[in-house]
């Protein structure tokens, strides 16, 4: 059951910025998030908004530039080593691409043992390749698969393996970083499901990555909506997806192609493209492209989440 | 005379150990104005029915073991390469997936979209040309002072833009356009399919979209064909496959598909996988899969033929509504 006020990671004002030659780039810039324990917190947002860069932060894949992140009331912002290795027992991650993902050298069997060889020393061997077993039944994966390489496997098997991985030392919370956008959407529903699956059977905490809204109304509690580096909305999945408030979430959920609308609602068409993360403008970072009535604040002076609803977030000076 | 007729067409590709069945007897037609999307899954033949056409299947490695493609009732498969020219962009043009990898990173756009016109009109001066691309770019949306700039200064909208122009430069009779926005955001996709759907009205061409995505289709297309494994096993009019879908496959894709507007717990599932391209199969190549297969199924296989007007099918136990 999902906790009003427990939660089982949170970070406060969030930086993370990459020197390029061109100029630094905003990736993640100021992030607050508070993940409640046993729930799917869908961020969705276009690409190179910063949403991959700021699930590869929370599980500490890549160093934060500035900013603070508990898990368990615990800090966890830039560990040291010994210390970020008993952190990712807790944590995973599950990549997008099941083809580039896993060592084309390994087999099933070493791919889904490589964490417990690293991670559990204190399991015999006999006891690791129980383990092993034990995830690929718990994944789905035919036992006679065990010898197989990556390339003799399909999307979504490979999919599977890269679970059995991110599950191997169970972990609590999970980051899954555009897990079903590189398979056909028959695959794509069994992968679905058995996220559903094995979030119910144990209790795992999930942030689901995906630039699909319909993927991420299926799948979360929440959602939370990025441009640009900011969270500009979050709130319950029933009311992003009816009350739409922040005009780039609106924007976004009326490209949304819905098979066969009989009641064909007007789209939002924005001009032009999301604006570069090197130098991006001093107010809202959507204010170029907003369709409403903008004043000289938007212009100048980035908006704050505030609470417009109970429970429902949004950034933007022009509502509430 | 149909626009384009596709009879019972099929194709291999050839490779070391055995011959992967891409297309294995595609019927299709299209007249004037039509507007019809293939649909299905990776390896379903969408692609290599669309290469077909265009006569830009790879020679060596690639035979077709039968059937023909009539355009205007001259059959395509026989041309040689230089007719072929012809015919390709300026009255069949093609718009690709990936337009990071359609445009030459050396030339500028203006003069890409000008080659392209020069090739098919041969009397135009080079200046001429120029002023058509710019025009052409125009109508797309590329902004004048943009038009001499190279392909890497342009984001994927930009780019995707600058390729339907160019398919659009000769005012082609049939625009076949392979997955153009599946590597675009969504909102930068709903600008582009906008541009599509008001140039398509506009010049009253003929469309063959390819997808996977049924959401697409249903904006851009009058006719939907359900491919599978090299074969159409549906093809009707977009309300009726929405409203009735008949074949098994149809009805677990659709299932499959998470909807924003439905609140489901789980996802239905086809259990397995599509078939093996190399395998040869004697019945209906989505038996293994079907909840309806009868013995039938497994030892003849159906013709794809009209079950009800505007709705054809290849089952031989088909879901009607009662």
């Amino acid at each position: 059951m999902i906790k009003e006020n427990d939660y089982i990671l949170t970070t406060e004002s969030l930086y993370k910025e990459f020197k390029t030659k061109k100029g630094v780039v905003h990736a993640v810039d100021g992030v607050d998030l508070a993940i409640r324990r046993g729930e799917t917190l869908g961020l969705v947002g276009e690409s190179g908004c910063g949403k991959s860069t700021l699930g590869r932060v929370i599980v500490n894949l890549i160093e934060a530039t500035s900013g603070k992140m508990e898990a368990n009331g615990e800090d966890i912002i830039n560990p040291s080593r010994k210390r970020l290795k008993q952190i990712r027992k807790n944590m995973q991650i599950v990549f997008q691409d099941p083809y580039s993902s896993l060592d084309p050298r390994m087999n099933v069997k070493d791919l889904i043992q490589e964490p417990l060889r690293l991670n559990a020393k204190e399991l015999s061997r006999e006891a690791q390749d129980n383990r092993v077993l034990e995830l690929m039944d718990i994944v789905g994966l035919s036992r006679s698969r065990i010898n197989a390489y990556p390339h003799e496997l399909d999307g979504g098997r490979r999919q599977r393996i890269g679970i059995a991985r991110a599950l191997s030392l169970n972990p609590s919370f999970l980051v899954l970083d555009e897990p079903v956008s590189a398979l056909d959407v028959c695959i794509q529903a069994q992968i679905l499901n058995l996220l559903k699956d094995l979030q119910n059977e144990f209790e795992l905490t999930y942030l689901f990555i995906t630039h699909d809204l319909s993927v991420v109304h299926h799948v979360s509690d929440r959602i939370a909506v990025m441009y640009l580096g900011k969270i500009v909305e979050i709130a319950d999945y029933k009311n992003i997806f009816t009350n739409p408030s922040h005009p780039y979430t609106q924007a976004l959920l009326s490209a949304i192609s819905v098979i066969n609308k009989k009641d064909s609602q007007k789209k939002i068409i924005l001009e032009g493209d999301v604006p570069s993360p090197i130098n991006p403008p001093p107010g809202c970072r959507f204010e170029g492209r907003c369709f409403l009535n903008k004043t000289e604040q938007c212009r100048s002076e980035a908006p704050p989440l505030k609470e417009i609803a109970p429970g429902h977030f949004a950034a933007c000076y022009l509502i509430g | 005379m149909s626009l384009l007729e596709i009879n019972n067409l099929n194709i291999d590709y050839l490779t070391e150990e055995a011959d992967v069945h891409a297309l294995r007897g595609i019927t299709l037609s299209l007249e004037k104005g039509d507007s019809i999307g293939l649909v299905g899954e990776t390896g379903a033949g969408k692609t290599t029915t669309a290469l077909s056409i265009l006569g830009l299947l790879p020679p060596q490695q690639s035979a077709v073991r039968g059937g023909e493609i009539k355009w205007r009732g001259d059959d395509l498969l026989k041309k040689s390469s230089k007719d072929l020219e012809a015919v390709r962009g300026k009255e069949i043009a093609m718009i690709f997936q990936d337009p990071m990898t359609s445009l030459n990173p050396l030339i500028k756009v203006d003069e890409q979209v000008a080659e392209m016109i020069r090739l098919h009109d041969k009397k135009l001066s080079k200046k001429d040309s120029l002023r058509l691309a710019l025009q052409q770019l125009l109508s797309v949306g590329i902004q004048a002072e943009r038009c001499n700039e190279y392909p890497h200064q342009f984001s994927g909208g930009m780019k995707q833009r600058v390729v339907i122009a160019m398919a659009l430069a000769c005012s082609p009779n049939l625009l076949i356009a392979d997955e153009p926005t599946t590597a675009l955001d969504v909102t930068i996709q709903s600008q582009v399919l906008e541009l599509m759907k008001t140039l398509i009205k506009e010049n009253g061409t003929t469309l063959i979209m390819i997808t996977h995505d049924l959401g697409i289709v249903s904006e851009l297309c009058e006719t939907i064909a359900i491919m599978y494994a090299g074969e159409i096993l549906e093809l009707a009019t977009k309300d009726q496959l929405f409203d009735n879908p008949m074949h098994p496959y149809t009805h677990g894709l659709l299932a499959s598909i998470p909807d924003v507007t439905v609140e489901k717990e789980r996802l239905a599932t086809l259990p397995g996988l599509p078939p093996e391209p190399t395998e040869d199969i004697k019945g209906c190549s989505f038996t293994p899969r079907c909840s309806r297969c009868i013995d039938r199924c497994r030892n003849e296989r159906p013709v794809l033929s009209e079950e009800e007007k505007n709705h054809s099918l290849a089952c031989f136990n088909p879901y009607r509504k009662s």
